[in-house]
């Protein structure tokens, strides 16, 4: 298998507290004034769930999965699963794709 | 801080309402409260209302003001508040806080939503209006999905399984069918559940509470002007409100909120009293997993042991802790923003022994309602005054 595609994260430039891309100030330190790093899109599977009442944005993908996985670097993430057959809690999963900043993860086993 | 009161209570019931506009639904509700407590309006000095989408589900805002014009109540601060599904407990919150504080001697609070006239997918994307639509919102999370999330969770650590879950199913419809106010009791076998449709695995439909319409209303007032009330009146012993993670992947562990937790702790702090002290709880079961979370989180039930206590009947109206006697969210309905009123005046009613699914020798009732994704959560404590 390739290398797991990476998570784009922003890394505060006082404190040094990494969080998603989307904070306006470091919810540690009010600062503004961040790095974009990128983290290694792999880890382990916390849980997942088979969507299959979507909103409406969503409704034409169902059913999909949805899962959160915790990342090396400490970061807790909310992405799509692929191949969710036999998976389990704790499984390692790896990043495939980013689709519109959501990260795409798929079993490594 | 004032000692304050709850004086009146009103609702209408929880369901479908096609014909009744929202507005119509709120001023129902607390027209009953206030002719209940026989306070002259002119003495209510703000009015507190707890609605989260009525905007993109009905076209009107500023609900506040109109239910507070419609009343005829005097020319009062009256502000709507929003905390997702826990708007309700929200608006009594601050009804609470209005009187403790001394800056007026009675307030109204509402709680209303009206919903069932939109299809699935609509109303499924306005209540996605209260994710973190800039992070979990774009994976294409839902609320079900959530707690498809925590229940997987749930189930690897404690072993829980498909049977425990439908044990808290068939005790909150079984609870709705003597609740008068309650949308959908029903008779259920662990087979039904186990065969109704699939959500969001391994959450199914019978785990699920309907969109409905609905509001509920109280009235509470300063416990010194308390005597010239015309019902028994109702004590708070303590109203908390906390935050939680905004963000799904921001919370530590998905098998527990912490925003309830704290909540309950404060809680119990203030009332001085501890979970053993409760009699009877109607918290927050948007779906069966939640109860079991919830009654774990708020200290009623041993960590773990939430699907086994509601397995073992333990849960139950004769129970060590009678749960959701209403028939809870899955049962008596969800409209959102009048759901944590609705549990207030659900409590209101056992601890005066008039409700139609009494618990034997209720003194101490609580209620827990949870907004979002875990993000608000309002946790009072009740007691009726001459216990």
């Amino acid at each position: 298998m390739t290398a797991p595609v990476t998570i784009a994260m922003q890394k505060c430039r006082n404190c040094g507290t990494v969080d998603v891309l989307t904070r306006t100030v470091c919810s540690n330190c009010l600062g503004d004034s961040f790095d974009r790093i990128d983290v290694e899109g792999s880890g382990t599977l916390v849980s997942w769930t088979t969507i299959r009442r979507a909103p409406t944005q969503f409704r034409d993908e169902v059913p999909y999965d949805v899962c959160v996985v915790d990342l090396p670097n400490g970061q807790r993430v909310t992405g799509r699963l692929m191949g969710s057959a036999g998976v389990e809690v704790g499984a390692p999963v790896a990043v495939t794709e980013m689709r519109d900043g959501t990260p795409i993860f798929s079993s490594l086993r | 801080m004032r000692d304050v009161v709850i004086a009146g209570v009103g609702s209408t019931t929880f369901g479908k309402h096609p014909d009744r506009s929202i507005e119509s639904l709120a001023v129902s509700a607390a027209a009953q409260a206030i002719t209940e407590s026989g306070i002259d309006r002119q003495r209510i000095g703000a009015l507190y209302l707890g609605n989260f989408i009525s905007g993109p589900l009905n076209g009107k805002e500023v609900l506040a003001g109109i239910v507070g014009d419609q009343l005829g109540l005097p020319n009062i601060p009256c502000t709507k508040v929003e905390g997702a599904c826990a708007s309700g407990g929200i608006a009594f919150r601050h009804a609470w806080i209005a009187i403790a504080s001394g800056m007026c001697d009675a307030a109204l609070v509402v709680g209303v939503e009206k919903m069932t006239h939109g299809s699935t997918s609509q109303v499924t994307a306005a209540l996605n209006c209260a994710m973190d639509n800039e992070n979990d919102g774009k994976s294409g999370l839902t609320f079900p999905g959530l707690f498809g999330l925590a229940w997987r969770v749930h189930a690897e650590r404690f072993g829980t399984t498909r049977d425990h879950v439908s044990a808290v199913v068939r005790k909150n419809k079984g609870n709705g069918l003597r609740n008068p106010l309650a949308q959908m009791g029903k008779a259920l076998t662990d087979d039904e559940i186990a065969a109704s449709a699939m959500i969001c695995d391994p959450l199914q439909l019978y785990d699920c509470c309907p969109a409905s319409d609905g509001a509920a209303a109280v009235l509470l007032v300063a416990k010194s002007i308390a005597k010239e009330t015309s019902s028994v009146p109702i004590d708070i012993l303590a109203a908390i409100q906390t935050r939680g993670s905004a963000r799904i992947a921001g919370h530590p562990d998905l098998g527990t909120f912490e925003a309830t937790v704290s909540a309950a702790e404060r809680a119990y702090a203030q009332s001085g009293l501890k979970s053993s002290d409760i009699d009877v709880v109607e918290l927050h079961d948007c779906f069966s997993i939640a109860e079991i979370l919830d009654s774990e989180d708020l200290g009623l039930v041993p960590r773990g042991e939430g699907a086994i206590w509601a397995a073992e009947g333990r849960t139950a109206n004769d129970g060590d802790i009678a749960i959701n006697p209403s028939g809870g969210l899955l049962s008596k309905g969800h409209p959102v923003g009048a759901t944590g009123v609705g549990q207030i005046y659900e409590i209101v009613q056992q601890l005066r022994g008039t409700h139609p699914n009494q618990v034997a020798h209720a003194r101490i009732g609580m209620t827990h309602n949870l907004g979002g994704t875990g993000v608000a959560c309002t946790v009072s404590i009740l007691r009726r005054s001459d216990a």
